[in-house]
């Protein structure tokens, strides 16, 4: 087709053009594309966390410290908090779930953590928002010496279920730190994508006893508390009761608030990329426009002579359309694709940023990307038309 | 618009007159061509030649009076109608850009016949040497039906004296400016037009090729019986044309300031 034929060839005079408006074009589709994602995924996984967790209950500490490492492993545990403590807030009608966490004792360089029971319930929700399939069974300890240890400390130690091993006090313990206790390989758990793949869970009770063995006068102490509230509208009401009844000073830290500030933040700079990303969007568009337009002087004659041969306005002008339309779906193509193929490389880092397929944001992003580039090839489109149609 | 062919019509202008911007380019009160005429058009730069030829191709803007080509009226005619007369029934080229340059010598010969059902039909038929409709190509537009047709393409490149036929893959402008203008009047002949308009069509060509063209651009002509215009500063008055028409006289338009 003769016309297919004029379209390629003015295509391949104004090639290095063409191709990096092009690639100008997809690479703003792409890092559109991933910041829609990551937007979606940074809102949702905290959305998760502050449903799972209403309140956490600390040694005196900044409460963004506590809520960091409480929820992401974020920064150093924070300091000792009497177990009792846990006891009192346990039984408050309030709280429908408290969970005492532990982090004092590693195993190997991997950190050991102690749970009480309700911790899986809690994990179940927290690691949710990245694992798709994190919804068989809810693990549990069957005995107090039993450990369930995460994914990456089974393949680097290369352990299998059923094997012994024995913990240490302190993160870089000397030799006289190490308890005599040995736990029971229970379980390996699967990869999440979170730190618990960094982690060896251990019943509190198993630590405690553990501690108790080795001699330590402080067995009974615990790092922080988890707590789910029946009822989220005494959020702040049971701050200010737990701050009070603890019997010891605490800092009680709402997730939520500090989450989003988290939000906040990450909104903000959501802001600042988008505004870079329209930016290149509409470098790239206008430099598909001018490609097109720049000529319209020294195209009249070509016009003329397309005409006298029997070319029709409607046909002449669609090439003028069809090749900036082409343009922007294969940017969009490319684009796409690189997303994707970003998508597979951050998965790899951060597990939440899963996601082979478009959400329906990013479809109509992509949309108004391809109106945006319809729209402006139309101008040019259509001043052809009008042009050859005077001819 | 079928039966434009048949019917036995030239050119008729009457009372034309074009200006631009206040200054009077063409006032021709009578030219009449008879169908099959051929017309040989001199006259010195500036003298309204080429604005003629394209109010013949109804490319004239600001245009007074009547003109009728092929018996049909440009001032009256519709839209559609001048597209087709353009496509089926006139071969022409213009004095300066001529051919498509970004895309190939033998493309551009066969242009018109990508837009003409008449002129594929026409050019088939020629090149099967026979003056014979071929209604069986009808709208038919695939490979097999232009393979035929640029038979016809090749025999007025041949005629046209241009050495290698089957190297016409260049892009036009790779061409020397004579090589494009033959390319030029073999796009304007493909396909038996009714009409024939060339603008200085061998300016860029050396003066033994001039002659050939020139006989060749008669001798189509004659052959199939279309009607020619062609302009030139060449002394072609030994070439045969069956008239010779002097811009200065034809055209009464003011002297143009500059000149
Ligand atoms: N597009 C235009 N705008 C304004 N004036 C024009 C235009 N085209 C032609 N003219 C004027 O019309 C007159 C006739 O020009 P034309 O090109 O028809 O002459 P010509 O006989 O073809 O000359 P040449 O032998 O140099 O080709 C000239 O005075 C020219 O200035
Ligand atoms: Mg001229």
């Amino acid at each position: 087709m003769i016309l297919f034929k004029i379209m390629r060839s003015s295509l391949v005079r104004r090639k290095v053009r063409l191709v990096v408006s092009t690639l100008a074009l997809a690479f703003s589709v792409m890092l559109l594309l991933t910041l829609v994602h990551i937007d979606a995924v940074v809102h949702r996984y905290a959305k998760h966390l502050s449903a799972s967790t209403d309140l956490v209950v600390g040694a005196p500490a900044q409460s963004s410290h506590l809520v960091l490492y409480s929820l992401f492993g974020i920064g150093t545990p924070p300091p000792d908090l009497p177990s009792d403590i846990y006891n009192n807030l346990r039984d408050n009608p309030e709280v429908s779930r408290a969970v005492a966490v532990s982090v004092r004792e590693s195993h190997r360089g991997f950190v050991v953590t102690g749970v009480t029971s309700g911790y899986f319930d809690m994990l179940h929700l927290n690691t949710e928002a990245g694992d798709a399939d994190g919804s068989t069974g809810l693990p549990s300890f069957s005995d107090r010496l039993s450990v369930l240890i995460g994914s990456n400390v089974a393949t680097s130690l290369k352990y299998k279920e059923g094997e012994l091993l024995t913990v240490a006090a302190g993160f870089m313990p000397s030799y006289e730190d190490e308890y005599q206790t040995r736990f029971v390989i229970q379980q390996i758990l699967p990869a999440t994508g979170t730190t618990i793949d960094d982690t060896i869970l251990v019943p509190i009770e198993g630590l405690t006893f553990a501690r108790a063995q080795h001699g330590l006068a402080a067995s009974n102490i615990i790092s922080y508390i988890m707590v789910k509230l029946h009822n989220r509208q005494a959020l702040l009401a049971m701050q200010q009761v737990f701050s009070r009844q603890a019997g010891a000073p605490v800092e009680v830290a709402i997730p939520a608030v500090e989450l989003q500030l988290l939000t906040d933040y990450e909104e903000m700079i959501n802001t600042v990329m988008m505004a870079m990303i329209a930016i290149i969007s509409a470098l790239a568009l206008v430099m598909v426009f001018f490609n097109l337009s720049a000529s319209f002087a020294e195209r009249r004659q070509e016009l003329e002579l397309l005409r006298m041969v029997g070319a029709r306005p409607i046909q002449i002008a669609s090439l003028t359309l069809a090749e900036p339309v082409g343009q922007v779906i294969v940017a969009i193509i490319i684009g796409t694709l690189s997303y994707f193929i970003a998508c597979a490389g951050l998965h790899y880092f951060f597990p939440a940023m899963i996601g082979l397929e478009l959400s329906l944001q990013q479809v109509s992003w992509l949309l108004l990307v391809f109106m945006a580039g319809f729209s402006f090839a139309c101008l040019p489109a259509w001043k052809i038309y009008a042009v050859s149609r005077r001819i | 618009m079928e039966d434009i062919g048949k019917k036995d019509n030239g050119i008729d202008i009457s009372a034309l007159e074009q200006s631009h911007q206040n200054s009077e380019i063409l006032n021709i009160p009578q030219l009449q061509i008879r169908p099959g005429e051929t017309i040989c058009l001199q006259g010195e730069n500036g003298s309204g030649k080429t604005s003629l030829l394209r109010v013949m191709a109804g490319l004239g803007k600001n245009c007074k009076g009547s003109v009728s080509v092929l018996g049909q009226n440009l001032a009256s005619i519709k839209y559609q109608e001048l597209e087709r007369l353009r496509a089926d029934y006139i071969g022409f080229v213009f004095q300066y850009y001529r051919l498509v340059p970004y895309l190939s010598a033998f493309d551009n010969i066969m242009l018109p016949c990508h837009f003409s059902a008449r002129r594929r039909r026409e050019a088939i038929g020629r090149a099967a040497a026979k003056h014979i409709d071929v209604p069986s190509v009808g709208q038919r537009k695939d490979s097999a039906i232009m393979q035929k047709v640029s038979e016809d393409a090749f025999r007025l490149i041949r005629k046209l004296s241009l050495k290698d036929p089957s190297r016409l893959s260049k892009n036009a402008s790779d061409y020397s400016a004579g090589q494009q203008q033959r390319f030029a009047i073999a796009r304007a002949l493909i396909g038996n037009p009714r009409l024939v308009l060339v603008d200085e069509p061998a300016s860029a060509m050396d003066t033994k090729g001039k002659r050939a063209v020139y006989e060749l651009i008669l001798n189509e002509c004659r052959e199939t019986g279309a009607t020619l215009v062609c302009t030139t500063h060449d002394d072609m008055s030994d070439m045969g044309f069956d008239r010779y028409l002097d811009m200065g006289e034809l055209n009464l338009a003011k002297e143009p300031e500059i000149r």
